[in-house]
């Protein structure tokens, strides 16, 4: 018989009869409250209601308030190009300033049509200046590229907000600037459209709603990922970059959120706020489902605390953040670390106990 | 006996497993090649990120330009080309080797097992007669063909392969894998989509049918091979089991890749309903032999040694090997963990109150950063390429470096990973235990 078979019959039947009793990877011994069990990964009983209230009361009463909005900023538009006065231009800033707000609450779900419609791109900030000052100096306007930085609210906060009432009036009677203008709220309005029209003429909502899957594109994992994308959006667009945690030091104000229109601090809050209320419209309830603890609480209650601590320490800060940073950015730099601390949560634990893996994009390999 | 295994792996067997071996490996490295330029992941991993994580001790390793880059994947395609038709065979098979195993040290990121065992597998072909029958060389270039090889030369793919099904059913032995049925519980209901089958993974039981079938039968399948009685048994599961993780699991061209060597396990005889009989090279009647030199003996033994230990070697370590991953890699632990990291860096000037986080993004790939923030020599790399940039650019002199990382193991809350008081650049990556990586309190 040959030699090598024998050898192997004896490696096989040894490892048959150890199978199970020897544990090779348990080399620590667990903690006084370990062993904790690992669930089932099975949220199959509530998914389908959680996807439902989504879609039906969340994202679909915020893209119907987008879609107001900016029909209200379209007409106030058209009503500030027959007649370029003081009242109009005061009603336009308003719309933009409501449609802005409103659309804090949407880009929480910046998924499905979201994405093929590119309806993040409306707010893309910090303002690409060079971008800005040629396309207004040329008259050239081309914003048909959603990755560049010269569109949406940041284009509207400049032209619009950062003079005097006067001032704008007089730089608004210039082509190239009225075309800016034009160009840009007409790209908003598209891509708001689209993407509502997307979600519940055509369609989506019923494929949403029925895909209860929890891999990679399912309903499930979307709502996680976005809410992820958009917390690390918070943190470092709205929070990092400004306060200088991320740049050395060197504090960047004006590359705040709504700088000139001087409410970089409601967009902020609103939007941290609405993180909340998202998470609290049913991933809270999957969340209280996979039964998972941390510091000795409920998940669902250590995401929620760790998120009153973050807007508690955002709404500490001055109405006026540029000049906050410009005077002492530490307190915003304290609000942007409270602001990290739930991020750990959002983006390992909640995932985890979900059973979801985190992709932003495909992976570009495979795995073994 | 140990003579007795002398004469056993000196004993002349038909050539023929080898020839089909050779075929079949340098086709399908062929297409694995061809298949990561055309997904696009040349480019994706070696052209698009900025820096690179390594293996120890092959930090020299560097990554060329855009125009290297692709020359490496031509040559190692046109080199695997060159092994299946069997024409200048070792000098394909070595430049096969080499450029392969560089593009894989490239990027300590792409580690898959796979890789490893395809490496090994390429290392092997150098020093095997496997173009002494079949090939192009034998037609063109009048190298005498042969009939029958010494068994040792066969039995080292053999050897590779049960290693590779042993140890990573070996790894699947823990509390996770059997009595949790983790990973699997979070991949499964995954493939719900799946036609017919996917109706059943949303039931847990399913993964841990799966969990118990998949580790007996790494455990046992390589033995199982080896057997004449068992043999034919043992292919149809290698089938079976391949095709399902197939479909299963984003794991490319492994499946194929055992299907195909597996039947290195199935000499002549097996094959001879294929052929006619007088066509058998065992029932001819003049035989060359291509024989086991001495020195081929020595290797062999040190290659078994080699393969023996090295997967063991977590057991050095008093960690948890899935957790902070010391002795993880080159140990054929395949699908056993899921984990989501998140690590942010804090670099302070040592000589200034100088400090700022760290934007990942800006030195990694969205998938190296996933990949960093789950590895603890990563993380230690990631600290040093962070440091350098800092001193180069900005003047930073002794810098600091601390991470905030948490890590979350298989559908756990996460822990805290990373000794956040130590300085990243007060240590050196070694072997010795890593302390700094703090043990996983709820396992």
């Amino acid at each position: 018989m040959n030699y090598f078979n024998r050898i192997f019959s004896f490696l096989f039947l040894a490892t048959l009869i150890s199978c199970g009793s020897d544990d090779t990877n348990n080399t620590n011994t667990p903690d006084a409250g370990g062993g904790e069990v690992v669930d089932d990964c099975d949220f199959s009983a509530i998914l389908p209601d959680v996807l439902t209230n989504y879609a039906d009361n969340v994202i679909k009463p915020n893209y119907a308030d987008l879609e107001a909005k900016s029909t209200q900023l379209v007409t106030t538009h058209t009503s500030f190009i027959t007649d370029k006065n003081e009242e109009n231009l005061t009603a336009l800033k308003t719309a933009v300033t409501a449609l802005w707000l409103s659309y804090q609450k949407a880009a929480h779900h910046d998924f499905g049509p979201a994405e093929t419609s590119f309806l993040v791109s409306i707010n893309n900030f910090p303002l690409d200046t060079v971008a800005y000052n040629d396309q207004l100096n040329t008259g050239n306007i081309d914003i048909t590229n959603p990755n560049d930085y010269d569109l949406g609210f940041a284009v509207l906060d400049k032209l619009l907000f950062e003079k005097t009432t006067a001032e704008t009036l007089i730089a608004l009677e210039n082509d190239n600037a009225s075309a800016y203008l034009s160009a840009v709220i007409e790209d908003i309005q598209n891509k708001v459209q689209a993407t509502h029209q997307a979600w519940f003429v055509n369609g989506y909502d019923t494929d949403f709603k029925n895909n209860t899957g929890n891999g990679a594109g399912s309903s499930f994992s979307q709502l996680v990922n976005s809410i992820n994308k958009n917390y690390e959006l918070i943190k470092r667009e709205k929070l990092g970059i400004p306060s200088g945690v991320l740049t050395l030091g060197f504090t960047y104000p004006d590359r705040l959120e709504g700088f000139h229109a001087g409410i970089s601090k409601e967009l902020l809050s609103t939007s941290i706020e609405s993180s909340l209320a998202f998470f609290n419209e049913g991933l809270d309830d999957l969340v209280t489902t996979s039964a998972k603890t941390k510091n000795g609480q409920p998940l669902t209650l250590e995401i929620q605390e760790g998120y009153a601590t973050a807007i508690a320490a955002i709404n500490n800060l001055d109405n006026d953040i540029a000049n906050q940073i410009k005077e002492n950015s530490s307190v915003v730099v304290a609000a942007y670390n409270e602001t990290v601390k739930n991020l750990v949560n959002l983006k390992t634990d909640m995932p985890s106990v979900l059973c979801i893996a985190i992709t932003y994009v495909d992976n570009p390999s495979d795995s073994d | 006996m140990i003579n007795t295994i002398y004469q056993e792996l000196q004993k002349p067997v038909s050539i023929l497993p080898l020839a089909i071996f050779r075929i079949l490996y340098g086709l399908m490295m062929f297409v694995g090649l061809v298949r990561m330029y055309a997904e696009g992941w040349v480019e994706k991993l070696y052209i698009v990120p900025t820096h690179f994580f390594k293996f120890y001790g092959f930090e020299w390793v560097k990554v060329p330009n855009e125009m290297g880059v692709y020359l490496l994947f031509l040559i190692a395609a046109i080199s695997a080309l060159g092994i299946s038709a069997g024409l200048f065979y070792r000098f394909f098979a070595i430049l096969f080797f080499c450029t392969f195993s560089y593009i894989e040290l490239m990027d300590a990121t792409n580690y898959l097992n796979h890789y490893y065992l395809v490496a090994w597998l390429a290392l092997i072909l150098i020093f095997l007669p496997a173009h002494r029958f079949w090939s192009l060389d034998i037609k063109w270039r009048k190298i005498e063909s042969a009939s029958l090889v010494s068994n040792g030369y066969i039995w080292t793919i053999k050897v590779l392969l049960v290693v590779v099904y042993f140890y990573a059913g070996l790894a699947k032995v823990n509390s996770d894998w059997l009595l949790n049925a983790m990973p699997l519980k979070i991949w499964l209901p995954e493939r719900t989509s799946i036609p017919v089958l996917g109706y059943f993974f949303q039931f847990p039981i399913v993964a841990y049918i799966f969990s118990w079938f998949g580790c007996l039968y790494d455990l046992s399948i390589g033995f199982l091979l080896c057997f004449r009685r068992t043999k034919w048994f043992a292919y149809l599961m290698v089938i079976v089991f391949h095709t399902l993780t197939g479909m299963l699991f984003n794991i490319g061209m492994f499946p194929i890749i055992m299907i195909m060597s597996t039947l290195i396990f199935f000499n002549e005889k097996d094959y001879g309903f294929l052929f006619k009989k007088t066509t058998l090279i065992i029932q001819q009647e003049k035989k060359k032999t291509v024989f086991l030199p001495k020195i081929g003996v020595l290797l062999f033994t040190l290659f078994i040694v080699f393969h023996f230990f090295v997967p063991l070697r977590h057991f050095l370590y008093s960690s948890n090997v899935l957790w902070a991953e010391e002795g993880y890699r080159f140990s054929w632990r395949v699908m056993l963990v899921e984990k989501i990291g998140y690590a942010r860096f804090i670099i302070k000037d040592g000589e200034s109150n100088r400090q700022q986080e760290i934007l990942n993004q800006s030195f990694l790939t969205e998938f190296q950063e996933k990949q960093m923030s789950i590895q603890p020599d990563f993380i230690l790399q990631f600290a040093k390429i962070i440091t350098k940039e800092y001193e180069n650019k900005h003047g930073f002199r002794n810098a600091k470096v601390y991470v905030e990382s948490h890590v979350a193991l298989n559908g756990r809350v996460s822990e805290r990973f990373i000794d956040v008081a130590v300085d990243l650049n007060s240590i050196n990556d070694d072997f010795l235990p890593k302390k700094w990586v703090l043990p996983i309190q709820n396992y």
